[in-house]
């Protein structure tokens, strides 16, 4: 156990991410140490290949370091299996992608309801809650339609109510407005406020310097080092 | 596990075209293997019923060999002699057969008279379509008279008034005339070739052609059907002790011809259902390959799952149900063509229909099998994606 701060949620210790193609080797993340800390929104700024993204899927368990420790909850992910690595990106964990990654065969409320099917839980209180999710984005109206019948700005709440469904700890969102308008943009962010209000982590990673203002707490990322103001 | 296969069922019908395409394989493999077992189950119903009408309990002692039956001997002492000696013997039926010509009006030809003792026709089960059988009076008294099998009544009288009417015969340059007392129905024995055969009681044989007759052909009931291999052997063994000759006689029980039909049935279907095999085999590649394109097309939403939570377990099974239920919908639509077709092949055979239930039961269950065991690797395949990799991908 590495706890050292009650209040950290997240803590990145020397992370390196090292990808080889071939017989040339990329340098992502070039040790990098981050805290995060509990309540709070932080906005991780970089231009595009900045190592970013790969920085948020260190952060969200989607990718092992290389070298170097990400510690959640005061556990140290390297000694977590996959399945354990799979719970923690299920319950503690929300996920908001540029692209929303919606399932297009499903409908809103069953894309909503798909992360909770993953612990296991009865339809019945899967619908309830996902219902809930959407009512509170203010989708109630739009269950049973295809995400393709849906505006750009009315996707990304789906995936903002399916990251919040489980009720995690931390949301994880990737240049959740880069494909928004400036006025749609503008009110995904509100809705991040007002769910980081209820005490939800909230970390957006944009090249945006707009957003990444709006975020009380800013870092920067450029060729997979770290800066903060 | 309903909801994995209702999911499944919703990705089949985002993909139709493909979907039922991949299940063609196993579609015609699992009809080919119904319509093996279902039409060479009729076909062997349809024989083994031939066979038992002929009687179960019946051993036929055939006349091969004239040399060696007639060192036999059979005739009232021989007669004796097995009834004393083989157990399980019931009635012993001696018989003798010759050509006569046959003559009414002016329709005229020539027919197999066989001369029969008078429980024969009843015990080997050539049933009656009109008339009598033979009488103790009329064995005795030697009585000229014939029960004639269906296609003698037909050709000798068109007309059809056949009882009490008379045949002119002509056996060994002697001239009787038969009025007939019976007209039995179209033969189902492989053995009798009764439709073409007047009777005539071996008192009437005895009397008018030939005394003390030795039989040319015998016929030995057993007891019951269970005994009937036993008296087979039984007389084979009594006649070998009799003329010092193996192999004298062709003799063959009703039930050991039924138990080699089955024999060679059964290797029969051993084969069919390797060959069903294969096409099972081929149709479980089938889907093998359409399971790793559909892997690879959704390896975008593969990531989206992981990064939702979902463990590897989760993606592997998703992906054993998709192609579980690929495989069952092929097999069951492939039992339902292979039943509808072998029905219509049966009937048009003229054979009974008997619906191959152990088939279609193991075919459904084999193209699960098929389904899991082909769609394992393509779903491990997809539950390792790498969760970043799956995500960038298109």
């Amino acid at each position: 156990m590495n706890k050292t701060n009650e209040n950290e949620l997240v803590k990145l210790q020397d992370v390196w991410k090292i990808f080889s193609m071939g017989n040339t080797e990329v340098q992502a993340l070039r040790g990098i140490n981050l805290s995060i800390h509990q309540g709070e929104i932080l906005s991780i700024m970089g231009p595009s290949g900045s190592g970013k993204s790969t920085c948020m899927n260190m952060i969200g368990c989607l990718d092992r370091p290389t070298k170097g420790n990400v510690i959640i909850n005061g556990r140290n992910t390297a000694t977590m299996n996959e399945n354990e690595l799979a719970a923690f990106r299920n319950k503690t964990v929300g996920f908001v992608f540029q692209q929303y990654f919606l399932l297009p065969n499903l409908s809103v409320l069953e894309n909503v309801m798909l992360p909770l099917r993953y612990q296991r839980i009865p339809i019945e209180e899967r619908r309830e809650r996902a219902e809930e999710a959407l009512v509170r984005i203010g989708l109630a109206d739009r269950l049973t339609h295809k995400p393709n019948e849906l505006s750009g700005g009315q996707r990304q709440r789906v995936a903002i109510a399916r990251a919040t469904v489980t009720k995690p700890a931390l949301i994880l969102a990737d240049e959740p407005t880069g494909a928004l308008d400036s006025e749609t943009g503008h009110s995904v962010l509100d809705l991040f406020q007002e769910i980081n209000a209820e005490g939800t982590t909230i970390v957006i990673v944009t090249h945006d310097q707009e957003i990444g203002r709006t975020a009380p707490r800013m870092v920067r990322i450029k060729d997979g080092l770290l800066s903060e103001d | 596990m309903i909801e994995d296969i209702v999911n499944a069922m919703q990705s089949f019908l985002t993909n139709k075209t493909r979907s039922i395409l991949s299940l063609l394989g196993v579609v015609i493999g699992v009809a080919a293997v119904i319509m093996v077992t279902a039409i060479g189950e009729s076909a062997s119903a349809d024989v083994k019923s031939t066979i038992s009408q002929s009687g179960l309990d019946m051993v036929n002692i055939l006349g091969g060999n004239m040399r060696k039956i007639r060192a036999l001997q059979f005739d009232e002492t021989t007669r004796r002699e097995i009834l004393e000696n083989v157990p399980n013997v019931k009635n012993v039926f001696y018989k003798n057969q010759i050509s006569g010509n046959v003559k009414r009006g002016n329709i005229e030809g020539s027919a197999s008279i066989s001369a029969i003792e008078i429980d024969f026709m009843e015990e080997s089960k050539l049933e009656l379509d009109y008339g009598r059988y033979f009488d103790e009076t009329d064995n005795e008294l030697g009585s000229q008279c014939a029960v004639i099998g269906q296609e003698i009544a037909t050709s000798y009288f068109p007309d059809g008034d056949v009882l009490g009417k008379k045949l002119t015969v002509t056996i060994k340059k002697a001239r009787f005339s038969l009025e007939i007392i019976g007209v039995l129905l179209p033969s189902t024995s492989i053995f009798e070739s009764s439709d073409s055969t007047i009777y005539v009681t071996r008192g009437f044989y005895k009397r008018r052609i030939k005394p003390n007759p030795i039989a040319d052909s015998v016929v030995i009931q057993a007891t019951s059907n269970k005994t009937s291999v036993a008296v087979e052997k039984a007389i084979k063994a009594f006649a070998e002790k009799k003329t010092g000759e193996s192999d004298t006689l062709f003799i063959m029980s009703m039930q050991t011809m039924l138990e080699n039909y089955e024999k060679t049935t059964s290797t029969l279907n051993l084969l069919l259902s390797g060959v069903a095999a294969i096409s099972l085999l081929v149709g479980g590649i089938g889907i093998m390959n359409i399971m790793i394109v559909s892997v690879t097309e959704r390896k975008r939403e593969i990531g989206i799952r992981k990064a939702l939570g979902a463990s590897q377990k989760d993606i592997r099974n998703q992906f054993l149900v998709e192609s579980a239920m690929l495989s069952l919908i092929g097999g069951t639509i492939g039992i339902l063509v292979g039943t509808l077709l072998s029905f219509a092949v049966v009937k048009v055979l003229g054979w009974k229909f008997s619906l191959p239930v152990n088939a279609a039961a193991v075919s459904f269950v084999f193209s699960a099998f098929v389904g899991i065991f082909f769609g394992l690797s393509p779903a491990i395949k997809a539950a390792k994606l790498d969760p970043v990799v799956a995500l960038a991908s298109e």
